[in-house]
Protein backbone atom coordinates (compact mmCIF):
# COMPACT_ATOMS: atom_id res chain seq x y z
CA UNK A 1 0.00 0.00 0.00
CA UNK A 2 2.90 2.33 0.68
CA UNK A 3 3.95 2.13 -2.92
CA UNK A 4 0.53 3.47 -3.78
CA UNK A 5 1.12 6.40 -1.45
CA UNK A 6 4.50 7.15 -2.98
CA UNK A 7 3.15 7.11 -6.50
CA UNK A 8 0.28 9.44 -5.64
CA UNK A 9 2.79 11.75 -3.96
CA UNK A 10 4.87 11.60 -7.12
CA UNK A 11 1.87 12.51 -9.27
CA UNK A 12 0.84 15.39 -6.98
CA UNK A 13 4.32 16.81 -6.54
CA UNK A 14 4.94 16.31 -10.26
CA UNK A 15 1.94 18.51 -11.09
CA UNK A 16 2.99 21.11 -8.50
CA UNK A 17 6.61 21.19 -9.67
CA UNK A 18 5.65 21.38 -13.35
CA UNK A 19 3.28 24.23 -12.58
CA UNK A 20 6.03 26.18 -10.74
CA UNK A 21 8.64 25.55 -13.43
CA UNK A 22 6.19 26.48 -16.19
CA UNK A 23 5.44 29.77 -14.45
CA UNK A 24 9.17 30.52 -14.00
CA UNK A 25 9.74 29.61 -17.67
CA UNK A 26 7.04 32.12 -18.67
CA UNK A 27 8.75 34.77 -16.56
CA UNK A 28 12.10 34.07 -18.22
CA UNK A 29 10.42 33.84 -21.63
CA UNK A 30 11.45 30.31 -22.62
CA UNK A 31 9.81 28.71 -25.63
CA UNK A 32 7.80 25.51 -25.37
CA UNK A 33 10.62 23.56 -27.06
CA UNK A 34 12.90 24.36 -24.13
CA UNK A 35 10.22 24.07 -21.44
CA UNK A 36 9.08 20.52 -22.27
CA UNK A 37 12.53 18.81 -22.01
CA UNK A 38 13.16 20.71 -18.77
CA UNK A 39 9.88 19.49 -17.30
CA UNK A 40 10.59 15.91 -18.37
CA UNK A 41 14.00 16.14 -16.70
CA UNK A 42 12.31 17.44 -13.55
CA UNK A 43 9.88 14.48 -13.54
CA UNK A 44 12.77 12.05 -14.00
CA UNK A 45 14.69 13.55 -11.07
CA UNK A 46 11.58 13.65 -8.88
CA UNK A 47 10.82 10.01 -9.68
CA UNK A 48 14.36 8.94 -8.81
CA UNK A 49 14.31 11.00 -5.61
CA UNK A 50 11.10 9.37 -4.41
CA UNK A 51 12.14 5.87 -5.56
CA UNK A 52 15.43 5.97 -3.69
CA UNK A 53 13.72 6.38 -0.32
CA UNK A 54 14.22 3.52 2.08
CA UNK A 55 10.74 2.21 2.72
CA UNK A 56 11.24 -1.33 3.99
CA UNK A 57 10.53 -0.33 7.54
CA UNK A 58 7.17 1.07 6.54
CA UNK A 59 5.72 -1.73 4.48
CA UNK A 60 2.95 -3.47 6.34
CA UNK A 61 0.93 -5.25 3.73
CA UNK A 62 -2.06 -7.16 4.97
CA UNK A 63 -4.29 -8.68 2.28
CA UNK A 64 -3.30 -6.12 -0.37
CA UNK A 65 -5.61 -7.59 -3.03
CA UNK A 66 -8.63 -7.24 -0.77
CA UNK A 67 -7.65 -3.64 -0.05
CA UNK A 68 -7.26 -2.95 -3.77
CA UNK A 69 -10.64 -4.55 -4.44
CA UNK A 70 -12.39 -2.27 -1.94
CA UNK A 71 -10.61 0.74 -3.41
CA UNK A 72 -11.59 -0.25 -6.95
CA UNK A 73 -15.23 -0.47 -5.86
CA UNK A 74 -15.03 2.90 -4.11
CA UNK A 75 -13.38 4.61 -7.08
CA UNK A 76 -15.88 3.18 -9.57
CA UNK A 77 -18.84 4.40 -7.49
CA UNK A 78 -17.15 7.80 -7.03
CA UNK A 79 -16.37 8.03 -10.73
CA UNK A 80 -19.99 7.31 -11.62
CA UNK A 81 -21.17 10.04 -9.24
CA UNK A 82 -18.57 12.53 -10.50
CA UNK A 83 -19.94 12.13 -14.04
CA UNK A 84 -23.27 13.38 -12.74
CA UNK A 85 -21.82 16.32 -10.79
CA UNK A 86 -19.41 17.68 -13.41
CA UNK A 87 -20.26 20.97 -15.12
CA UNK A 88 -19.13 21.88 -18.62
CA UNK A 89 -17.11 24.96 -17.61
CA UNK A 90 -16.88 24.16 -13.88
CA UNK A 91 -18.41 26.26 -11.11
CA UNK A 92 -18.63 30.07 -11.36
CA UNK A 93 -15.27 30.76 -9.69
CA UNK A 94 -13.65 28.06 -11.83
CA UNK A 95 -14.26 29.69 -15.18
CA UNK A 96 -14.37 33.29 -13.89
CA UNK A 97 -11.03 32.95 -12.09
CA UNK A 98 -8.98 29.77 -12.22
CA UNK A 99 -9.68 28.74 -15.82
CA UNK A 100 -9.75 32.39 -16.90
CA UNK A 101 -6.19 32.78 -15.60
CA UNK A 102 -5.25 29.52 -17.34
CA UNK A 103 -6.35 30.94 -20.71
CA UNK A 104 -3.81 33.77 -20.30
CA UNK A 105 -1.04 31.54 -19.01
CA UNK A 106 -1.49 29.26 -22.02
CA UNK A 107 -0.26 32.12 -24.17
CA UNK A 108 3.49 32.60 -23.92
CA UNK A 109 3.35 36.28 -24.90
CA UNK A 110 0.16 37.51 -23.25
CA UNK A 111 0.34 35.53 -20.02
CA UNK A 112 0.80 38.51 -17.69
CA UNK A 113 -2.12 40.49 -19.14
CA UNK A 114 -4.62 39.11 -16.59
CA UNK A 115 -2.60 40.73 -13.79
CA UNK A 116 -3.78 44.12 -15.06
CA UNK A 117 -7.41 43.06 -14.74
CA UNK A 118 -9.87 44.28 -12.12
CA UNK A 119 -9.58 43.19 -8.50
CA UNK A 120 -12.62 40.91 -8.70
CA UNK A 121 -10.68 38.73 -11.16
CA UNK A 122 -8.40 37.98 -8.18
CA UNK A 123 -5.12 38.23 -10.11
CA UNK A 124 -3.23 37.72 -6.84
CA UNK A 125 -4.31 34.08 -6.49
CA UNK A 126 -1.39 31.60 -6.68
CA UNK A 127 -1.05 29.72 -9.92
CA UNK A 128 -0.67 25.98 -9.29
CA UNK A 129 -3.93 25.00 -10.94
CA UNK A 130 -4.06 27.64 -13.72
CA UNK A 131 -0.41 27.13 -14.72
CA UNK A 132 -0.77 23.33 -14.83
CA UNK A 133 -3.95 23.52 -16.91
CA UNK A 134 -2.39 26.22 -19.10
CA UNK A 135 0.59 24.04 -19.94
CA UNK A 136 -1.68 21.17 -21.00
CA UNK A 137 -3.84 23.54 -23.07
CA UNK A 138 -0.71 24.96 -24.70
CA UNK A 139 0.60 21.48 -25.48
CA UNK A 140 -2.77 20.78 -27.12
CA UNK A 141 -2.14 23.88 -29.25
CA UNK A 142 -4.75 26.06 -27.62
CA UNK A 143 -7.55 23.51 -27.71
CA UNK A 144 -9.33 21.54 -24.99
CA UNK A 145 -10.04 24.52 -22.73
CA UNK A 146 -12.71 22.54 -20.93
CA UNK A 147 -11.13 19.07 -21.04
CA UNK A 148 -7.96 19.64 -19.01
CA UNK A 149 -9.47 21.59 -16.10
CA UNK A 150 -12.09 18.84 -15.85
CA UNK A 151 -9.41 16.11 -15.93
CA UNK A 152 -7.38 17.93 -13.26
CA UNK A 153 -10.39 18.26 -10.96
CA UNK A 154 -11.28 14.58 -11.40
CA UNK A 155 -7.67 13.62 -10.67
CA UNK A 156 -7.38 15.69 -7.48
CA UNK A 157 -10.74 14.46 -6.17
CA UNK A 158 -9.97 10.80 -6.77
CA UNK A 159 -6.33 11.13 -5.68
CA UNK A 160 -7.44 12.66 -2.35
CA UNK A 161 -9.80 9.74 -1.73
CA UNK A 162 -7.19 7.17 -2.80
CA UNK A 163 -4.46 8.70 -0.67
CA UNK A 164 -6.72 8.89 2.38
CA UNK A 165 -7.68 5.24 1.92
CA UNK A 166 -4.16 3.98 1.16
CA UNK A 167 -2.64 5.78 4.15
CA UNK A 168 -5.26 4.32 6.50
CA UNK A 169 -5.23 0.83 4.98
CA UNK A 170 -1.58 0.50 6.03
CA UNK A 171 -2.80 0.41 9.61
CA UNK A 172 -6.32 -0.94 9.47
CA UNK A 173 -8.34 -2.08 6.48
CA UNK A 174 -11.62 -1.83 8.42
CA UNK A 175 -11.08 1.82 9.32
CA UNK A 176 -9.92 2.58 5.76
CA UNK A 177 -13.04 1.00 4.25
CA UNK A 178 -15.31 2.90 6.67
CA UNK A 179 -13.64 6.20 5.77
CA UNK A 180 -13.86 5.32 2.07
CA UNK A 181 -17.58 4.71 2.48
CA UNK A 182 -18.07 8.08 4.21
CA UNK A 183 -16.21 10.02 1.54
CA UNK A 184 -17.74 8.18 -1.42
CA UNK A 185 -21.24 8.89 -0.11
CA UNK A 186 -20.43 12.55 0.59
CA UNK A 187 -22.17 14.39 -2.26
CA UNK A 188 -20.82 17.79 -1.16
CA UNK A 189 -17.19 16.61 -1.21
CA UNK A 190 -17.58 15.13 -4.71
CA UNK A 191 -19.49 18.13 -6.05
CA UNK A 192 -16.85 20.55 -4.79
CA UNK A 193 -14.20 18.20 -6.11
CA UNK A 194 -15.31 18.49 -9.73
CA UNK A 195 -16.21 22.17 -9.47
CA UNK A 196 -12.67 22.85 -10.84
CA UNK A 197 -11.87 25.17 -7.90
CA UNK A 198 -8.43 25.10 -6.25
CA UNK A 199 -9.87 24.04 -2.87
CA UNK A 200 -9.60 20.32 -3.61
CA UNK A 201 -5.95 20.54 -4.79
CA UNK A 202 -5.20 22.45 -1.58
CA UNK A 203 -7.00 19.79 0.48
CA UNK A 204 -4.98 17.16 -1.38
CA UNK A 205 -1.58 18.76 -0.75
CA UNK A 206 -2.42 19.48 2.88
CA UNK A 207 -3.41 15.83 3.32
CA UNK A 208 -0.14 14.77 1.62
CA UNK A 209 1.81 16.97 4.03
CA UNK A 210 0.00 15.63 7.10
CA UNK A 211 0.48 12.00 6.02
CA UNK A 212 4.17 12.58 5.28
CA UNK A 213 4.70 14.26 8.65
CA UNK A 214 3.11 11.20 10.31
CA UNK A 215 5.25 8.84 8.17
CA UNK A 216 8.24 10.99 9.06
CA UNK A 217 8.13 9.54 12.58
CA UNK A 218 9.04 6.16 11.08
CA UNK A 219 11.29 7.42 8.31
CA UNK A 220 12.77 10.91 8.52
CA UNK A 221 13.06 11.14 4.73
CA UNK A 222 9.29 11.67 4.53
CA UNK A 223 9.69 15.02 6.28
CA UNK A 224 11.42 16.29 3.15
CA UNK A 225 8.42 15.25 1.04
CA UNK A 226 6.15 16.88 3.66
CA UNK A 227 8.07 20.14 3.23
CA UNK A 228 7.64 19.92 -0.56
CA UNK A 229 3.88 19.35 -0.05
CA UNK A 230 3.69 22.42 2.20
CA UNK A 231 5.37 24.37 -0.59
CA UNK A 232 2.71 23.08 -2.98
CA UNK A 233 0.00 24.31 -0.55
CA UNK A 234 1.50 27.81 -0.68
CA UNK A 235 1.54 27.72 -4.50
CA UNK A 236 -2.10 26.54 -4.68
CA UNK A 237 -4.08 29.18 -2.74
CA UNK A 238 -3.48 32.12 -0.43
CA UNK A 239 -4.93 30.08 2.44
CA UNK A 240 -2.15 27.56 1.77
CA UNK A 241 0.31 29.96 3.41
CA UNK A 242 -1.63 29.67 6.66
CA UNK A 243 -1.97 25.87 6.45
CA UNK A 244 1.71 25.44 5.60
CA UNK A 245 2.81 27.89 8.29
CA UNK A 246 0.77 26.30 11.07
CA UNK A 247 1.76 22.71 10.22
CA UNK A 248 5.40 23.77 9.93
CA UNK A 249 5.35 25.53 13.31
CA UNK A 250 3.71 22.54 15.01
CA UNK A 251 6.44 20.28 13.59
CA UNK A 252 9.27 22.81 13.54
CA UNK A 253 11.52 20.57 15.63
CA UNK A 254 11.17 17.70 13.15
CA UNK A 255 11.60 19.94 10.11
CA UNK A 256 14.68 21.71 11.46
CA UNK A 257 16.31 19.33 13.95
CA UNK A 258 18.76 16.50 13.20
CA UNK A 259 20.22 18.41 10.25
CA UNK A 260 16.83 18.05 8.55
CA UNK A 261 16.77 21.80 7.90
CA UNK A 262 18.99 21.35 4.81
CA UNK A 263 16.52 18.93 3.21
CA UNK A 264 13.54 21.02 4.29
CA UNK A 265 15.02 24.08 2.68
CA UNK A 266 15.88 22.14 -0.49
CA UNK A 267 12.29 20.87 -0.70
CA UNK A 268 10.64 24.27 -0.29
CA UNK A 269 13.19 26.20 -2.39
CA UNK A 270 11.34 25.82 -5.71
CA UNK A 271 7.82 26.59 -4.38
CA UNK A 272 9.18 29.51 -2.40
CA UNK A 273 11.02 30.90 -5.41
CA UNK A 274 7.95 30.64 -7.68
CA UNK A 275 5.70 32.12 -4.99
CA UNK A 276 8.06 35.02 -4.21
CA UNK A 277 8.60 35.85 -7.90
CA UNK A 278 4.84 35.87 -8.42
CA UNK A 279 3.90 37.77 -5.27
CA UNK A 280 6.71 40.33 -5.32
CA UNK A 281 7.18 40.75 -9.04
CA UNK A 282 3.71 40.39 -10.52
CA UNK A 283 0.68 39.93 -8.27
CA UNK A 284 -1.27 42.96 -7.08
CA UNK A 285 -2.02 43.16 -3.34
CA UNK A 286 -4.81 40.95 -2.05
CA UNK A 287 -8.13 42.82 -2.05
CA UNK A 288 -9.00 41.86 1.53
CA UNK A 289 -5.69 43.18 2.82
CA UNK A 290 -5.51 46.30 0.68
CA UNK A 291 -9.06 47.35 1.62
CA UNK A 292 -8.45 46.90 5.36
CA UNK A 293 -8.56 50.07 7.48
CA UNK A 294 -9.07 51.21 11.10
CA UNK A 295 -12.72 50.16 10.97
CA UNK A 296 -11.62 46.64 10.15
CA UNK A 297 -9.57 46.45 13.36
CA UNK A 298 -12.52 47.70 15.41
CA UNK A 299 -14.63 44.80 14.16
CA UNK A 300 -12.90 42.67 16.78
CA UNK A 301 -15.19 44.24 19.40
CA UNK A 302 -18.38 43.49 17.50
CA UNK A 303 -19.84 40.46 19.29
CA UNK A 304 -22.60 39.94 16.71
CA UNK A 305 -19.90 38.94 14.22
CA UNK A 306 -18.72 36.12 16.48
CA UNK A 307 -22.22 34.73 16.89
CA UNK A 308 -22.90 34.97 13.15
CA UNK A 309 -19.66 33.13 12.33
CA UNK A 310 -20.46 30.45 14.91
CA UNK A 311 -23.99 30.12 13.51
CA UNK A 312 -22.71 29.64 9.95
CA UNK A 313 -20.04 27.22 11.16
CA UNK A 314 -22.64 25.03 12.87
CA UNK A 315 -24.95 25.30 9.88
CA UNK A 316 -22.17 24.16 7.56
CA UNK A 317 -21.28 21.24 9.81
CA UNK A 318 -24.92 20.23 9.89
CA UNK A 319 -25.61 20.60 6.17
CA UNK A 320 -22.37 19.54 4.54
CA UNK A 321 -20.08 17.84 7.06
CA UNK A 322 -22.53 16.06 9.35
CA UNK A 323 -20.40 12.92 9.68
CA UNK A 324 -17.36 15.00 10.61
CA UNK A 325 -19.31 16.26 13.61
CA UNK A 326 -20.07 12.71 14.72
CA UNK A 327 -16.51 11.62 13.98
CA UNK A 328 -15.18 14.50 16.07
CA UNK A 329 -17.26 13.55 19.12
CA UNK A 330 -16.25 9.88 18.77
CA UNK A 331 -12.62 10.97 18.47
CA UNK A 332 -12.76 13.13 21.60
CA UNK A 333 -14.47 10.29 23.45
CA UNK A 334 -11.85 7.86 22.23
CA UNK A 335 -9.05 10.17 23.38
CA UNK A 336 -10.72 10.33 26.80
CA UNK A 337 -11.01 6.53 26.97
CA UNK A 338 -7.39 5.88 26.08
CA UNK A 339 -6.38 8.90 28.18
CA UNK A 340 -4.39 10.55 25.45
CA UNK A 341 -4.46 14.13 24.35
CA UNK A 342 -5.32 14.63 20.62
CA UNK A 343 -2.17 14.50 18.49
CA UNK A 344 -0.38 17.76 17.89
CA UNK A 345 -1.03 17.47 14.14
CA UNK A 346 -4.75 17.30 14.89
CA UNK A 347 -4.31 20.36 17.07
CA UNK A 348 -2.54 22.05 14.14
CA UNK A 349 -5.60 21.41 11.94
CA UNK A 350 -7.84 22.80 14.69
CA UNK A 351 -5.65 25.92 14.89
CA UNK A 352 -6.03 26.32 11.10
CA UNK A 353 -9.79 26.07 11.56
CA UNK A 354 -9.74 28.69 14.33
CA UNK A 355 -7.63 31.01 12.16
CA UNK A 356 -10.12 30.60 9.30
CA UNK A 357 -13.00 31.49 11.61
CA UNK A 358 -11.11 34.43 13.16
CA UNK A 359 -10.27 35.70 9.70
CA UNK A 360 -13.97 36.43 9.13
CA UNK A 361 -13.92 38.86 12.06
CA UNK A 362 -11.67 41.14 10.03
CA UNK A 363 -13.16 40.68 6.59
CA UNK A 364 -13.87 43.90 4.70
CA UNK A 365 -16.67 42.24 2.73
CA UNK A 366 -20.23 41.86 3.92
CA UNK A 367 -19.83 39.18 6.59
CA UNK A 368 -22.94 37.20 5.77
CA UNK A 369 -22.15 37.14 2.05
CA UNK A 370 -18.55 36.17 2.75
CA UNK A 371 -19.54 33.34 5.09
CA UNK A 372 -22.20 32.10 2.69
CA UNK A 373 -19.85 31.99 -0.28
CA UNK A 374 -16.62 30.70 1.24
CA UNK A 375 -16.87 29.01 4.64
CA UNK A 376 -17.93 25.64 3.21
CA UNK A 377 -14.92 25.62 0.90
CA UNK A 378 -12.52 26.47 3.73
CA UNK A 379 -13.89 23.53 5.71
CA UNK A 380 -13.56 21.38 2.58
CA UNK A 381 -9.83 22.20 2.50
CA UNK A 382 -9.32 20.89 6.03
CA UNK A 383 -11.72 17.95 5.88
CA UNK A 384 -9.48 15.17 4.41
CA UNK A 385 -6.54 15.95 6.74
CA UNK A 386 -8.80 16.16 9.81
CA UNK A 387 -10.51 12.93 8.81
CA UNK A 388 -7.18 11.16 8.36
CA UNK A 389 -5.86 12.29 11.73
CA UNK A 390 -9.02 11.20 13.54
CA UNK A 391 -9.29 7.89 11.68
CA UNK A 392 -5.61 7.01 12.19
CA UNK A 393 -6.15 7.20 15.94
CA UNK A 394 -8.97 4.64 15.64
CA UNK A 395 -6.56 2.24 13.90
CA UNK A 396 -4.65 2.13 17.18
CA UNK A 397 -7.65 0.35 18.66
CA UNK A 398 -6.23 -2.91 17.32
CA UNK A 399 -2.95 -2.22 19.06
CA UNK A 400 -4.57 -1.40 22.41
CA UNK A 401 -5.50 -4.50 24.40
CA UNK A 402 -8.99 -4.38 25.90
CA UNK A 403 -7.49 -5.10 29.32
CA UNK A 404 -5.51 -1.86 29.19
CA UNK A 405 -8.67 0.09 28.35
CA UNK A 406 -10.46 -1.60 31.25
CA UNK A 407 -7.64 -0.76 33.62
CA UNK A 408 -7.74 2.87 32.46
CA UNK A 409 -11.47 2.96 33.05
CA UNK A 410 -10.90 1.32 36.48
CA UNK A 411 -13.18 -1.64 35.73
CA UNK B 1 6.00 -13.81 -9.54
CA UNK B 2 8.03 -10.77 -10.50
CA UNK B 3 5.27 -9.71 -12.88
CA UNK B 4 2.68 -10.14 -10.14
CA UNK B 5 4.81 -8.04 -7.80
CA UNK B 6 5.03 -5.24 -10.38
CA UNK B 7 1.25 -5.35 -10.87
CA UNK B 8 0.67 -5.33 -7.11
CA UNK B 9 3.11 -2.48 -6.57
CA UNK B 10 1.52 -0.34 -9.24
CA UNK B 11 -2.10 -1.47 -8.85
CA UNK B 12 -3.27 1.63 -6.99
CA UNK B 13 -1.80 4.20 -9.33
CA UNK B 14 -2.92 2.20 -12.39
CA UNK B 15 -6.42 1.96 -10.98
CA UNK B 16 -6.47 5.68 -10.26
CA UNK B 17 -5.20 6.54 -13.75
CA UNK B 18 -7.79 4.35 -15.46
CA UNK B 19 -10.69 5.74 -13.39
CA UNK B 20 -9.54 9.35 -13.95
CA UNK B 21 -9.27 8.75 -17.70
CA UNK B 22 -12.66 7.02 -17.97
CA UNK B 23 -14.49 9.58 -15.82
CA UNK B 24 -12.94 12.50 -17.73
CA UNK B 25 -13.75 10.96 -21.10
CA UNK B 26 -17.36 10.08 -20.20
CA UNK B 27 -18.05 13.42 -18.48
CA UNK B 28 -16.52 15.43 -21.27
CA UNK B 29 -18.46 13.58 -23.95
CA UNK B 30 -21.70 14.01 -22.03
CA UNK B 31 -21.05 17.69 -21.28
CA UNK B 32 -20.09 18.46 -24.88
CA UNK B 33 -23.70 17.78 -25.87
CA UNK B 34 -25.06 20.28 -23.34
CA UNK B 35 -25.81 23.81 -24.48
CA UNK B 36 -25.31 26.47 -21.83
CA UNK B 37 -25.61 30.26 -21.87
CA UNK B 38 -21.83 30.37 -22.21
CA UNK B 39 -22.06 28.31 -25.43
CA UNK B 40 -24.37 30.90 -26.97
CA UNK B 41 -21.59 33.46 -26.54
CA UNK B 42 -18.90 31.05 -27.58
CA UNK B 43 -20.66 30.47 -30.90
CA UNK B 44 -21.26 34.19 -31.33
CA UNK B 45 -17.59 35.07 -30.84
CA UNK B 46 -16.26 32.47 -33.26
CA UNK B 47 -15.71 35.01 -35.99
CA UNK B 48 -14.22 37.77 -33.86
CA UNK B 49 -10.69 36.36 -33.58
CA UNK B 50 -9.44 37.84 -36.86
CA UNK B 51 -10.71 41.31 -36.01
CA UNK B 52 -9.56 41.18 -32.40
CA UNK B 53 -6.15 39.50 -32.09
CA UNK B 54 -4.89 37.90 -28.89
CA UNK B 55 -3.27 40.24 -26.35
CA UNK B 56 -5.51 43.12 -27.45
CA UNK B 57 -7.41 45.28 -24.98
CA UNK B 58 -10.95 46.43 -25.53
CA UNK B 59 -13.87 48.04 -23.73
CA UNK B 60 -17.21 46.39 -23.25
CA UNK B 61 -20.62 48.05 -23.31
CA UNK B 62 -23.77 46.22 -22.38
CA UNK B 63 -27.08 47.59 -23.58
CA UNK B 64 -30.25 46.24 -21.97
CA UNK B 65 -28.66 42.86 -21.16
CA UNK B 66 -27.80 41.27 -17.78
CA UNK B 67 -24.56 42.53 -16.21
CA UNK B 68 -23.21 39.07 -15.48
CA UNK B 69 -22.67 38.52 -19.21
CA UNK B 70 -19.46 40.54 -18.87
CA UNK B 71 -17.88 37.54 -17.12
CA UNK B 72 -18.66 35.29 -20.10
CA UNK B 73 -17.03 37.83 -22.41
CA UNK B 74 -13.96 38.04 -20.18
CA UNK B 75 -13.56 34.28 -20.07
CA UNK B 76 -14.26 33.52 -23.74
CA UNK B 77 -12.13 36.29 -25.19
CA UNK B 78 -9.09 35.71 -22.95
CA UNK B 79 -6.15 36.26 -23.50
CA UNK B 80 -7.60 39.63 -24.38
CA UNK B 81 -8.17 42.19 -21.65
CA UNK B 82 -11.67 43.57 -21.15
CA UNK B 83 -12.33 47.00 -19.65
CA UNK B 84 -15.74 47.21 -18.03
CA UNK B 85 -17.66 49.31 -17.08
CA UNK B 86 -15.07 52.09 -17.59
CA UNK B 87 -14.25 52.67 -21.26
CA UNK B 88 -10.47 52.78 -21.49
CA UNK B 89 -9.94 51.53 -25.00
CA UNK B 90 -10.96 52.86 -28.39
CA UNK B 91 -11.94 49.36 -29.49
CA UNK B 92 -15.39 48.60 -28.11
CA UNK B 93 -17.61 45.54 -28.10
CA UNK B 94 -21.24 46.42 -27.68
CA UNK B 95 -23.68 43.71 -26.74
CA UNK B 96 -27.34 44.61 -26.87
CA UNK B 97 -30.75 43.07 -26.84
CA UNK B 98 -32.06 42.16 -30.30
CA UNK B 99 -35.18 44.26 -29.70
CA UNK B 100 -32.96 47.30 -30.14
CA UNK B 101 -30.82 45.81 -32.89
CA UNK B 102 -31.63 48.26 -35.69
CA UNK B 103 -31.25 51.41 -33.65
CA UNK B 104 -28.01 50.17 -32.08
CA UNK B 105 -26.48 49.21 -35.41
CA UNK B 106 -27.45 52.55 -36.95
CA UNK B 107 -26.18 54.65 -34.07
CA UNK B 108 -22.84 52.83 -33.89
CA UNK B 109 -22.23 52.61 -37.63
CA UNK B 110 -23.04 56.29 -38.15
CA UNK B 111 -20.32 57.39 -35.71
CA UNK B 112 -17.77 54.57 -35.69
CA UNK B 113 -16.25 51.98 -37.96
CA UNK B 114 -17.85 48.56 -37.40
CA UNK B 115 -15.12 45.90 -37.59
CA UNK B 116 -17.31 42.86 -36.92
CA UNK B 117 -20.91 42.19 -36.10
CA UNK B 118 -23.06 39.21 -35.27
CA UNK B 119 -26.64 38.59 -34.28
CA UNK B 120 -28.35 35.57 -32.79
CA UNK B 121 -31.84 35.03 -31.44
CA UNK B 122 -31.09 36.91 -28.18
CA UNK B 123 -28.29 39.40 -28.69
CA UNK B 124 -26.59 41.67 -31.17
CA UNK B 125 -22.79 42.03 -31.00
CA UNK B 126 -20.88 44.93 -32.53
CA UNK B 127 -17.11 45.41 -32.52
CA UNK B 128 -16.18 48.94 -33.49
CA UNK B 129 -13.39 51.51 -33.34
CA UNK B 130 -13.23 55.21 -34.14
CA UNK B 131 -12.99 56.19 -37.79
Amino acid sequence: MLLGIKQILFAGLGIAGISMLYFLALVVGLSLWVIVPLLLLFLLLLGRWLRDYETNTLIEERSPWLAILFLAGGLIVTGYKLCGFAEKYGGWDAWAMWNYHARFLANGDAWSLFLKGPIFDHPDYPLLLPAWNALLIRLAQGNAYTLFPLASSVFFTLATITLLYAALARKSLIVAVMVLYLVVTDAYFLQTGVSQYADTPLAFFFLCAVICVELGRENQAYLTIAAACLGACVWTKNEGVLLAGVLFLFNAKSFIGNKQYKYTFAAIALPLLAWLVFKIGYAPPNDLISKANEKTTLQVFDTTRYSLIYQYFLQNLHDRFHYMRILFFVYVLWCAVIRKFPTHNFMAVMVCLMCYLLFYIFTVNDLEWHLRTSLDRLLHQLMPAAMYLMAISFTRFQAVPISSIRSKLHF
Amino acid sequence: MAFLHVIKSNAIIMLLTVVVAVVTFCSHRKLAQQHTEMDTFKMAFEGITTALPEQSKFSLQLFDVPQHLQFYVRYLLAPRLVYYPVIKSDTVILIGNTTAADSLTNSVSSLRQVMWHHQDSQFIYLLSCSR
